[in-house]
């Protein structure tokens, strides 16, 4: 189950980012053709079939683990940030690019770093699942989550107010969607940290809510190909 | 809001004679999947009906009346008021009237007839609500029939109401039953029984200043409007901007 959401995340992230490439290629917003690409990294990465060759072509010590956290950061930072200003979410847009959000994310990636050369992690291990109850592992996997559900709160109210203004069925479902994935991205750490959700439910949640995020901004890209010629 | 299969085809039968699904999509316009949708669920439009008696030469207002929850279809409806005949009017065509009327008084010109803009104008749903209701007649509309606000709101913008709307409106106003199925461009105004040519006569006989009131009215609707319309578009292409 985990394996098919897994696969089909990465598939549906590949999509996009194939379809996305002409436009990108004309120049129309090509940031979010990167944040494609990185997402699609960022997933393939999760996939043990792709991280453990991956890793082993960065020496084997887990570095790609590495990267997928900082990946996920830049990403994350730089989607957030696009998806405030596309629903006029001032407040977000403060709490993400703004002097807070930018703490925030340099402490985040300082931490990160930190942590993860303070640790040894000697063999490859998808998602450093072999090293999960070595403390400093512990805390490197807690700070990438916690990015993510940081911006996941600043954006459910945003997208969900969105959902509710816009005027076309395909609009109201793209930010309803975004909106839903971005509640499951913020509910996702209080329940691991409450112990509501681990192993296997944790996985689904986290999936599914990367799913419900592709599937919001490819419906973006659909309404906008739709729109009126007159304009 | 719709009849039941055995009493439409009762009513068929005794009004028009024996019809065919076939001959009867031919001859009301409707596609014959739609029609036999709603014969075989049993649940026939009132716009099914509609076009029925008009394709069989009998009058709406009638054929309605013969079921049993349009029964006071046909009570003799009252005149409507000036404001109610006005408000089927369209924006345009006040307008015009102005500009007519004003040319007249200078002087220069007899004041011309002019063709009307066909009925039902864009708004004017809204503008009937408005010309014949109690200033609480949407919300006792919401709650006498059990529609919630805010889908009433929107049925409103769209410049739509359900028949069972349009009826339940009529008669909490205490205006004629019809009148407000004519709103909606179900009924003609003249299938709703009011008389020939009745636009053109308040247009014609209004005074100056309740044309010019209702002209502003009108109007002032007409920008909210817009503006709603350009605020949507400016929310979408905020959204594009950003992620398409």
């Amino acid at each position: 189950m985990t394996i098919v959401l897994q696969w089909t995340a990465l598939a549906v992230c590949f999509g996009a980012l194939v379809w996305r490439l002409p436009s990108a290629i004309k120049g129309r917003n090509v940031s979010m053709f990167w944040c494609m690409a990185l997402l699609t990294v960022a997933v393939g990465l999760s996939i043990p079939d792709i991280y453990v060759p991956a890793d082993k072509l960065l020496g084997g010590v887990n570095i790609a683990n590495l990267l997928l956290r900082l990946v996920l950061l830049v990403l994350l930072f730089i989607l957030a940030g696009k998806i405030a200003a596309a629903y006029k979410s001032p407040v977000g847009v403060r709490m993400i690019r703004g002097p807070v959000g930018l703490a925030v994310v340099a402490v985040l990636a300082a931490g990160i770093l930190v942590a993860f050369f303070s640790t040894p992690t000697p063999e490859s291990s998808t998602g450093l699942n072999m090293y999960l109850h070595e403390p400093g592992i512990m805390v490197y996997a807690a700070l990438g989550r916690v990015y993510q559900a940081y911006v996941a709160a600043c954006l459910v109210v945003p997208t969900f107010r969105g959902g509710l203004r816009s005027r076309l069925a395909v609009d109201r479902a793209a930010a309803l969607c975004l909106s839903v994935g971005f509640l499951l991205m913020a509910l996702l750490l209080p329940m691991q940290v409450l112990r509501l959700a681990t192993g296997t439910p944790a996985y689904v949640v986290s999936y599914l809510s990367i799913l419900c995020v592709a599937v919001g901004l490819a419906l973006v890209w659909v309404s906008y190909l739709r729109r009126p010629v007159t304009r | 809001m719709t009849v039941s299969t055995k009493a439409f085809q009762h009513w068929l039968r005794q009004a028009g004679g024996d019809i065919g699904t076939a001959e009867l999509a031919r001859l009301t316009g409707i596609k014959k999947s739609t029609l036999a949708q709603q014969l075989v669920r049993g649940r026939v439009a009132v716009g099914t009906v509609v076009a029925a008696s008009r394709a069989i030469g009998v009058d709406p207002r009638r054929a309605l009346s013969g079921f049993d929850q349009f029964g006071d279809l046909a009570l003799v409806p009252p005149m409507p008021t000036e404001a109610e005949v006005l408000s089927q009017v369209a924006d345009s065509d006040l307008l015009q009237e102005i500009i007519n009327r004003r040319a007249a008084a200078e002087g220069h010109v007899a004041r011309p007839n002019f063709p009307l803009s066909p009925t039902p104008h864009p708004s004017s749903v809204r503008c009937w609500l408005d010309a014949v209701g109690p200033a609480d007649l949407r919300q006792r509309l919401a709650r006498d029939s059990g529609v919630a606000p805010q889908n009433l709101s929107t049925q409103v913008s769209a410049n739509r109401l359900t028949p069972e709307l349009a009826l339940q409106a009529a008669r909490i106003a205490g205006v004629g039953l019809a009148n407000g199925l004519a709103a909606t461009g179900l009924f003609t105004l003249e299938e709703a029984g009011w008389p020939a040519l009745a636009r053109e006569a308040a247009l014609g006989s209004v005074a100056n200043s309740t044309l010019v009131e209702t002209a502003v009215e009108r109007l002032e609707m007409l920008g909210k409007t817009l503006r709603r319309v350009e605020q949507d578009i400016e929310t979408q292409q905020a959204v594009w901007e950003n992620l398409a």
